[in-house]
């Protein structure tokens, strides 16, 4: 292996997915970046088992080959280097010398044989979609997604297709669940609904920052998505998402418009006296009006009205303040409606206007 | 081409080898048996039968042709592949719920990385605590798609019982002495007669044979001499025997003691097997039949009872009840003196 590239356009490239390779030595040929040239490119790839993310970057290929280099050791020597033209070259034994006019660097590598096996999806199986589509979808689901290790079905996004175009994102910890549908334009090539985990999730919206269309696609054991030359793969969790339709309730016996603006502050205000573990307000409706109240012994109590649209009669029901609000803060339209049945039916919140997205809080006992 | 290196279990091979043949994988295994007879090479090899690339040479016969040399096979060797894991007990007190979750389950409910199984080998599984072993039976019970736990332990009765009602299990039993003698023959270079106590001493495992200490089997014959002369009747004999007895408390100390007793053991089996009449190939020390002979002479096939047990409960003593190794050594010398 022997090639020269930049030193900026290599260290961009490296900062971009070094992030991935583990810390803990667990295997050590994890915490390497894959580094192949071939033809007029170089590869980097690194995994932590859990997602790999790869990138190229053009290079002067003088002769190909692969061998995996310590990726954080190789980052902070690439950063630091001035720019121009580093040389690479595999000098024997796994080792690779890096060569500047002034500086030269040899650091012990592990065979390429060694690296976990990147899978790699056909293109036909991708299909593009605009970066703030996705990356709003995400949002709007990735706060419910549950930190449980011991429900691990719920412990990543649900991807579905809807229809020829329509991609559905649902996420629940079993408290709360969020559903986002969007119209993505070209066709969603997915067959079965999958279960992409949290954090392969966080590392697509890396992705999603660098370029302004992505290509994603499912494998049978993957996600992949492809942005601006980056790749992202992130293994599927291994289990079935459960019925959600079950829980979002069709028809509520009563509902209200809310300004989402006013409901929010109002309740960012009240839940600072509720106690920090349950964060619960209660929600008192009447006509006209919703009061927000939180009482805590050791804390003190809050108070405040909020003039909504509401004609049915008086009730009184408990909430997770904070459910509450991940809902509010990105659910981007200015009206929301709520729907409520009882004290102890789940509740409902979509926005008011054309987009599809519901939220369903089961309401807490107070 | 699989199970090559690893000798004897035919039946065990034969029997895995056809689960994958039929499909009939089972989601959770026990391999039990005593230790070092090669559980746990068994269970690597199984790992890359169910993962390897060449996967068609599974239904050629079992013992032609070279190791496969397909990435699979190889990563798993090296023990890098990255859905073949295992969870060990790493000296610390035994094997937590932690390690169980973070270990296994977190591993397991992902899809595979590049094969077709997730092989999950919890060696010494008898080491997970309780809690540990109530936090794994969820995913015992029901794992998910394509995983494969691997349980090895010598103790399976120090398992939950509820562990094993969950797994398919597969007894291995020690090697025969034929086997044994001529393998360890040709990994060591002692005298026939050493090597045959060796094997005696080692029920049937290998690694445990390979593992006896070496200085101490080459002192066997002076110590069973000795303590054959002893004249109860002189101290300096019975404190000289005991101080050349390795009685400090480092762990080679403790194994080099209990390597000791071991020794005793089988030359008081040795003098019973003499009294009640069975000819010389069946003992373990065959080079020293006629002190041997001239002891079973002497002493009672009562005596010799009674000095066994003696001598299993001064290892007790000594082992499990931490007494002071001085004292219970001079008071089993002189008992077996007697």
């Amino acid at each position: 292996m022997k090639f020269k590239v930049e030193a900026m356009n290599l260290s961009e490239r490296l900062g971009l997915i070094q992030g991935i390779a583990e810390r803990r030595a667990t295997m050590p040929v994890l915490s390497h970046v894959l580094v192949s040239s071939s033809k007029d490119k170089l590869e980097l790839s690194v995994t932590d088992l859990e997602t790999a993310m790869s990138a190229s970057c053009g290079a002067a290929v003088l002769k190909e080959g692969s061998l995996a280099i310590p990726a954080r050791k190789l980052y902070e020597i690439v950063k630091e280097l001035p720019q121009g033209e580093i040389e690479f070259e595999a000098i024997g034994n796994h080792w690779v010398q890096l060569r500047t006019p002034s500086a030269t660097f040899k650091i012990a590598g592990l065979p390429s044989e060694d690296f976990p096996a990147i899978p790699e999806l056909s293109s036909e199986h991708l299909f593009s979609v605009e970066s703030s589509v996705i990356d709003d979808m995400i949002t709007k689901t990735i706060f419910a997604v549950s930190p449980d290790d011991l429900r691990r079905n719920l412990a990543g996004i649900y991807f579905q297709k809807t229809g020829k175009h329509n991609l559905r994102l649902v996420a629940t910890d079993g408290h709360r669940l969020s559903f986002v549908e969007r119209d993505v334009k070209s066709e969603v090539k997915l067959g079965r609904g999958v279960v992409v985990p949290k954090k392969g999730v966080a590392e697509l919206r890396k992705i999603v920052k660098i370029a302004e269309n992505i290509s994603i696609g499912f494998g049978k054991n993957f996600f992949i998505a492809e942005g601006d030359g980056t790749i992202l793969i992130v293994r599927l969790i291994d289990a079935e998402f459960p019925d959600y339709n079950q829980v979002i309730p069709e028809v509520t016996k009563s509902s209200f418009h809310v300004k989402q603006g006013e409901f929010l502050s109002a309740l960012r205000r009240v839940s600072i006296l509720s106690s920090d573990k349950t964060k619960s307000v209660k929600v008192t409706l009447n006509k006209g009006e919703m009061t927000l109240v939180s009482v805590s012994p050791e804390l003190g109590e809050a108070k405040e009205v909020v003039p909504i649209e509401f004609t049915g009669d008086s009730i009184e029901l408990g909430f997770n303040a904070r459910y509450l609000m991940d809902v509010l803060e990105v659910i981007g339209e200015e009206t929301v409606h709520m729907g409520i049945t009882d004290e102890l039916s789940p509740a409902v919140i979509k926005p008011v206007g054309e987009q599809v997205y519901i939220s369903v809080i089961m309401p807490m006992r107070v | 081409m699989f199970f090559k290196n690893i000798i004897g279990h035919e039946f065990q091979k034969k029997a895995l080898i056809r689960t994958v043949r039929e499909s009939r994988i089972s989601h959770a295994y026990l391999f039990f048996g005593p230790d070092g007879i090669g559980k746990r090479l068994i269970s690597v090899e199984f790992a890359k039968i169910l993962n390897c690339l060449r996967g068609e040479s599974i239904t050629e016969e079992v013992s032609k042709g070279e190791r496969c040399d397909c990435h699979s096979c190889k990563k798993i060797e090296k023990g890098i592949h990255p859905d073949v894991f295992f969870v060990e007990y790493k000296g610390i007190k035994n094997i937590r719920v932690d390690q169980i979750r973070e270990e296994v389950e977190e591993r397991l409910f992902l899809t595979p990385f590049e094969g077709r199984f997730k092989v999950a080998i919890v060696d010494e599984a008898e080491r997970m605590n309780p809690n540990a072993q109530n936090a794994f039976l969820k995913t015992l019970e029901e794992p998910p798609p394509d995983s494969v736990i691997i349980l090895i332990s010598s103790r399976p009765e120090a398992l939950l019982p509820t562990i094993r009602s969950r797994c398919q299990l597969l007894e291995f039993r020690g090697l025969s002495e034929e086997i044994m003698l001529k393998e360890f023959r040709k990994r060591t270079d002692l005298s026939p007669d050493e090597a045959w106590v060796a094997v005696k001493l080692s029920g049937g495992s290998l690694g445990k044979a390979l593992g006896l200490d070496k200085n101490v089997l080459s002192e066997r014959k002076e110590i069973i001499l000795k303590l054959s002369e002893i004249n109860p009747k002189y101290a300096s004999q019975v404190l000289g025997f005991v101080e050349s007895m390795p009685t400090g408390s480092s762990s080679e100390d403790l194994e080099k003691l209990m390597f000791v007793f071991e020794i005793i053991s089988a030359w008081l089996r040795d003098l019973v097997l003499i009294k009640i009449g069975f000819d010389e190939d069946h003992l373990s020390n065959r080079d020293l039949v006629s002190p041997i002979r001239k002891l079973a002479e002497k002493w009672s096939v009562d005596n010799i009872l009674d000095k066994m047990k003696f001598l299993e409960n001064a290892w007790y003593a000594v082992f499990r009840m931490n007494a002071n190794k001085q004292i219970v050594l001079e008071n089993l010398v002189l008992k077996i003196a007697e």
